[in-house]
């Protein structure tokens, strides 16, 4: 596949085998919301082919293509309005309309993660996200980010720690019977 | 602890990833001839704008404040007012870090460039105009972007006088250190800003750039956010921060 002519260090073909991957990646920036995925991946593709966003190999394709997309989606949740904590109820509404056809376990599990999840700071939560999930080293998360490698340490230090807290305090509500009176109710 | 986080952590994206639908490559990729006729835009690029609204309020300010008068206060309250109403409606300006570090100089040096030592109307105005562009969110910085923005700031010194702000001054490389050596001995405060966003983090640096005229110059002390020191002065909630 020929090489894009704005960008010529990239080709068609790398874009296309690193699609589903940076796809997941919009869709956790949006919150997990389909619509607005697709437009960041329409706009990042449409900034590499007009050449607003130009690849200049100093890191891998792939740690510039998460960047890239980061950045657009930001763009367009801010022009959209969208924010995290509406994202957020939507997924606890989600989960109360299935509540009764799911494991319940699970339900404390989903209910209890999003919840601590929610207490981190964006960053914290982009971080975890990408070692936790993606198994990506904190170098290129620091890259993606565009903050140092010493920040993203100490971010992802903070952000485990408050995790663990929080999830113990759940699970300890959920053994005393106040955890879901909280989360459900 | 590590492993069993990361084993919640997995399964909660997870069936969040399975829940969500797949997006396709051939629908999202635009075919040959399909830039220009692109729904979506970057019809205005963040750099030509902010180059523009940079000239614009060159612009308007040379010719308002060429001649200082009595009515310079008053001037400039409508000033900014008709410039506010101009720049109403026009894009928000995103800047890259190379965009930003080159407003930056060229605002350092406009700034050095219209003073001799002393900062006058048109530099307060100019500083002025920054933090409207910012509160009115017309120009958004990122967290380094503002931090370096303020340290900018930062360089004005304001010089007391009978318990009140009586000039601002520029101040060097020397005389810097020299005012972060005094304050970080009068008062040490390092708070945590690293829960914050950026937008609680931004907020916080616009208060610091909107109160810049404030005159209650008490207090003093260095702040850490997001491992920037930032020298902050005076009080929590207004006064000068600059970046050390």
């Amino acid at each position: 596949m020929a090489r894009l002519a704005r960008n010529s260090n990239i080709r068609e073909s790398e874009l296309r085998l690193l699609h589903q991957d940076i796809s997941r990646w919009a869709l956790y920036c949006v919150d997990f919301n389909h619509d607005l995925a697709k437009e960041t991946i329409q706009q990042t593709y449409l900034k590499i082919v007009e050449g607003t966003a130009q690849f200049s190999k100093k890191s891998t394709l792939k740690t510039w293509l998460y960047s890239v997309v980061r950045i657009t989606a930001q763009e367009i949740k801010r022009k959209q309005g969208s924010h995290l904590a509406s994202a957020g109820q939507e997924s606890i509404d989600t989960l109360l309309a299935e509540e009764e056809s799911t494991n319940a376990q699970d339900h404390f599990a989903n209910a209890a993660v999003e919840e601590a999840l929610g207490e981190l700071s964006l960053m914290q939560r982009e971080i975890i996200y990408l070692v936790f999930y993606r198994d990506m080293p904190l170098s290129e998360i620091a890259e993606i980010l565009g903050v140092s490698i010493g920040t993203v340490r100490k971010q992802y230090h903070r952000a485990k720690n408050k995790l663990a807290g929080l999830l113990k305090t759940s699970e300890e509500e959920d053994k005393n019977g106040t955890f879901f009176e909280k989360s459900y109710t | 602890m590590e492993h069993f986080l990361k084993k919640v952590i997995r399964n909660y994206y997870a069936a969040k990833h399975e829940e969500a639908k797949s997006i396709s490559f051939d629908e999202c990729f635009p075919g040959e001839g399909e830039e220009s006729n692109s729904r979506t835009r970057f019809t205005f690029p963040a750099g030509l704008a902010a180059c523009l609204v940079l000239a614009i309020a060159m612009s308007v300010f040379y010719q308002r404040f060429a001649i200082p008068g009595s009515a310079e206060g008053v001037e400039s309250v409508s000033v900014m007012a008709s410039l506010h109403q101009d720049i109403q409606g026009s894009v928000v300006l995103g800047l890259s870090d190379v965009q930003a570090t080159a407003l930056l100089e060229e605002l350092e040096k406009f700034i050095r460039s219209q003073s001799s030592g002393e900062m006058g109307n048109l530099e307060m105005m100019k500083l002025e105009l920054l933090g409207t562009l910012l509160e009115s969110r017309k120009l958004e910085l990122s967290n380094s972007q503002a931090v370096a923005m303020t340290g900018l700031m930062g360089r004005w010194y304001p010089r007391m006088k009978d318990g009140a702000i009586s000039e601002y001054v520029w101040m060097d490389d020397s005389e810097l250190n020299q005012f972060v050596a005094d304050c970080s001995t009068q008062c040490h405060t390092t708070a945590d800003f690293d829960s914050l966003d950026d937008a609680e983090l931004t907020n916080y640096l616009l208060n610091c750039l909107g109160s810049w005229s404030g005159t209650n110059c008490n207090q003093s002390g260095v702040i850490e956010i997001n491992g920037h020191r930032i020298l902050h002065a005076p009080g929590v909630d207004s006064g000068v921060d600059v970046n050390i």
